[in-house]
């Protein structure tokens, strides 16, 4: 199981403030779809707000193998100049 | 300039990368032969004109055209009516998503108009001077609405609201009313109250910085050319020719299909550039007029309209142990966003302390709105704002411990393998090594004369990678065509034909970078968040290895040999076994007898770069503060950055040297001002002071060269860090010379006089 730590806005605003999440995904679109399980509505927020990072690295490639025991971090995405 | 001139001292694992050759657009740009924004004619096209709003909030009643729709040479007036009425939609747009609705009444007001120069209505004529004319003529009926334009008259109770379907986002309940904080967002960890009480030397205080203009020195400017078939043409300078074909295509309703967009030649972007204003406008007018249409932005409408950088509040309490650690950090900060919706709120706070390791922690934004323009993104967006208050509470706790301000900030500097506020481990950063070489570069040891002051300043921004596409062919001759998606905004036509170069083993000569239109080459991401010579170098790298395979292969049967047979060196094919070993062939010559074998040699590479790494930087200031004036001269300057491998030694520093004066306007001249009506006061370069070459020393670089791992060639990005630290450091610099600091930007000779005033 993916151990996912959703940050702010994300954790108050679909998973009721959790601070850690385990979900089985073998992916980041298979995680993305079992977070919108558990908080109806992060799927289609996760795609236009949601940045992640895969054991310490910003990953942008959702269909990147992901580890069962991958630490996945969730916050949102911010734009450069 | 501190960086080594020959490649020999500097990089001798590579034979190009490092080097400093002529720019290949250069002698098209010096003689003026180079087609920016405002240059490109098509035939039998009409000039635009814009008719703005003169009143920082108000309810649109009506709007007469017929006068102007009667004036003769006028083809065309279109008002918001003529724009689809569309849902509020969040779309995505590369790094961020923005709400098209908003995006739309931005470009042209519908119901409200928002702030001093939003725009109500266009008009497309013969000429210039017609549609001026024609759009001087058209009657608005306004319902003037009492307008907000600080954090404290946005914020007050029963203050006018901008938008009345606006709740703000991020707090445990959404709120009862609508309101202008568009989104309030808090990071943290440990227990920072509890450690700022404990700590042996607090230091706290409200900073401000205002709304500041990328400045950039070419105007927003377009043609489009709607066909009768539907089928859309837009010539546009930008710095994503597919933003802006996403964008007008959502506003619009057209298929992306159906829109080409050419990217013109840019004079400067700066974050600025990757929104549309004219575009979806001259889309309207053509196909109203059935001509081309081009719009172009006056000065001052770059000012009124285009998106400055957010002003910000900041308050912050910093704590420390007797030896310099940093024990705790409070910060809650207010972004002034403009009109819309900001995207500098989520960055700031994110960025405030990812330079440092602080267990204890917790920075808070807000996003507020108020009667001025949408603002843009500027180099780091956000981040300049919100690390300017913590470089200055550094600094006095440096001051009060009697420490030296470089060893605090090494004492608590973010070194690989610390785990950063959003709870991520650091890669391969040099921020330590940046602060270890200003610690050592002449500058930091140099006298200081009467009324002058040294300041130190440090900064971080998280750059990216993302898509893009590049495509790699070979001339009959052999020669080298790279055709990339990504707009050359600060040279990465030289990066891209450099690391060409180095990947095929041939001449910089030899390779031609062509910036192709929307129809003519696959997706790229806006050149924006310092990801360019990453993400789209990465691409080309790919797609020349791509190449020399195919030339391997392709030399291998005119061999007879296995592939494995032969090696890539020198730019040529050698044969290593059988009749022809130890020949070779060239491309060009391969490229030849191309015909005779698989067909022209071409390559393409569509990726989504990963690996991207955050880069940092520190500068020194000098300042001498005039103690009968006030005014602030900068007499020295050193910009320290790792920049991972520089590929153009020029061009990355060039970019830190502007960031550096861009910071250094923002610190010491620019900002926005507005009078009692929510008029913009100061909309031109005469009063809206950017820094000129007579106003600043030359400005020193070192370039702390730490590799990206992930980057065949240790690239990361480079343009956004710079102007990060110079708001601190110039503030800095003026509390060491006077004496006492000063909490707000700009430090106006006005302002610096009046704080030393008091302090006398």
């Amino acid at each position: 199981m993916a151990q996912v730590h959703p940050l702010a806005p994300f954790a108050g605003q679909f998973f009721g403030g959790a601070q850690v999440l385990d979900v089985a995904a073998s992916n980041l679109f298979a995680l993305v779809d079992a977070l919108d399980k558990l908080g109806p509505g992060f799927g289609e927020d996760a795609v236009l707000r949601a940045a992640f990072a895969v054991n310490g690295m910003m990953q942008t490639d959702w269909s990147a193998p992901l580890a069962p025991d991958a630490q996945v971090m969730v916050f949102p995405r911010v734009a450069g100049g | 300039m501190n960086a080594p001139q020959d490649k020999a001292s500097f990089k001798p694992a590579y034979d190009v990368v490092g080097t400093r050759p002529v720019r290949p657009d250069g002698v098209e740009k010096v003689t003026g032969k180079a087609i920016y924004g405002t240059d490109h004619v098509a035939a039998g096209m009409l000039h635009g004109a814009i008719l703005r709003s003169p009143h920082p909030h108000a309810r649109i009643r009506s709007i007469d055209t017929r006068k102007a729709e009667a004036l003769p040479g006028v083809k065309a007036v279109v008002t918001g009516a003529d724009f689809p009425s569309l849902a509020s939609l969040e779309v995505s747009l590369g790094e961020g998503s923005g709400n098209i609705a908003a995006i739309s009444r931005n470009c042209m007001a519908h119901e409200k108009v928002l702030y001093d120069g939003h725009a109500v209505a266009a008009v497309a004529a013969t000429s210039a001077v017609i549609a001026e004319e024609a759009a001087a003529l058209i009657e608005v009926e306004y319902e003037v609405l009492p307008h907000v334009l600080t954090i404290d008259e946005a914020l007050a109770p029963g203050a006018p609201v901008l938008h009345e379907d606006m709740f703000t986002k991020g707090l445990p309940e959404k709120p009862a009313e609508p309101s202008n904080a568009a989104l309030c967002f808090t990071v943290g960890r440990g227990e920072p109250d509890a450690a700022i009480a404990a700590a042996h030397t607090v230091v706290s205080g409200r900073y401000s910085a205002l709304a500041v203009h990328q400045g950039y020195i070419e105007p927003h400017a377009c043609v489009a050319s709607y066909n009768a078939d539907g089928q859309v043409q837009v010539w546009a300078s930008s710095q994503g020719a597919f933003m802006i074909r996403t964008l007008c295509a959502s506003i619009l309703g057209i298929s992306q299909a159906d829109i080409r967009v050419t990217p013109l030649e840019i004079g400067g972007g700066f974050g600025g550039k990757t929104k549309v204003y004219l575009e979806p406008v001259a889309i309207v007018l053509s196909r109203k007029s059935g001509r081309p249409v081009r719009l172009a932005m006056s000065r001052a409408d770059v000012f009124r309209a285009s998106g400055p950088a957010p002003g910000v509040v900041a308050d912050i309490t910093v704590g420390a142990d007797a030896d310099g650690t940093i024990t705790g950090v409070v910060m809650e900060f207010k972004m002034l966003s403009g009109a819309n919706p900001g995207n500098d709120t989520h960055s700031g706070a994110m960025s405030a302390l990812a330079h440092y390791n602080v267990a204890n922690c917790r920075v808070t934004g807000w996003d507020v709105l108020c009667n001025t323009a949408a603002t843009a993104a500027y180099r780091a967006p956000g981040a300049p704002q919100t690390i300017f208050p913590v470089e200055c509470c550094i600094d006095e706790i440096a001051q009060k411990l009697g420490l030296d301000p470089i060893d605090i900030r090494l004492k608590n500097a973010a070194r690989p393998g610390d785990v950063g506020i959003m709870g991520m481990p650091a890669g391969e950063i040099g921020y330590a090594e940046c602060l270890e070489a200003a610690k050592a570069h002449p500058h930091y040891s140099a006298p200081l004369g009467p009324n002058q002051g040294r300041g130190i300043a440090g900064g971080t921004w998280g750059n990216y990678g993302g898509p893009s596409t590049a495509t790699v062919n070979l001339g009959e001759d052999g020669s080298v065509l790279v055709t990339t998606g990504s707009p050359d905004i600060g040279g990465s036509r030289a990066a891209m034909a450099m690391m060409a170069a180095e990947t095929l083993e041939i001449a910089y000569e030899q390779v031609r970078v062509t910036i192709a239109d929307t129809s003519s080459i696959g997706f790229s991401m806006l050149t924006g968040g310092s990801r360019t010579t990453f993400a789209t170098g990465k691409a080309v790298i790919l797609a020349c290895e791509e190449i020399i395979a195919t030339l391997r292969a392709r030399a291998a049967v005119m061999w007879s040999i296995d592939v494995s047979q032969t090696e890539w060196r020198g730019g040529a094919v050698h044969c290593l076994s059988g009749d022809k070993a130890g020949t070779s062939l060239t491309m060009g010559q391969i490229a030849a007898k191309a015909g005779f074998s698989g067909g022209p040699i071409a390559a393409e590479v569509a990726l989504n770069a990963q690996g991207f790494l955050p880069g940092f930087g520190v500068h020194i200031c000098d300042t001498e503060v005039d103690p009968e004036t006030g005014h602030v001269s900068v007499t020295r300057y050193t910009v320290v950055q790792d920049v991972g491998t520089a590929i153009h030694p020029d061009y990355v520093e060039g970019q830190m040297q502007g960031g550096a004066a861009q910071g250094i306007g923002w610190a010491l001249n620019e900002g926005y001002v507005y009078d009692k009506a929510g008029r913009m006061d100061n909309p031109g370069f005469l009063d809206y002071r950017m820094p000129v070459c007579s106003d600043l020393p030359m400005i020193d670089t070192v370039m702390v060269e730490k590799p990206n791992p992930a980057h065949p060639f240790g690239v990361k990005g480079v343009g956004e860090v710079p102007i990060v630290p110079p708001l601190g450091a110039v503030a800095n610099a003026v509390s060491r010379a006077i004496g006492l600091r000063v909490h707000d930007l700009p430090l106006t000779p006005d302002r610096v006089y009046a704080a030393m005033q008091g302090k006398s």
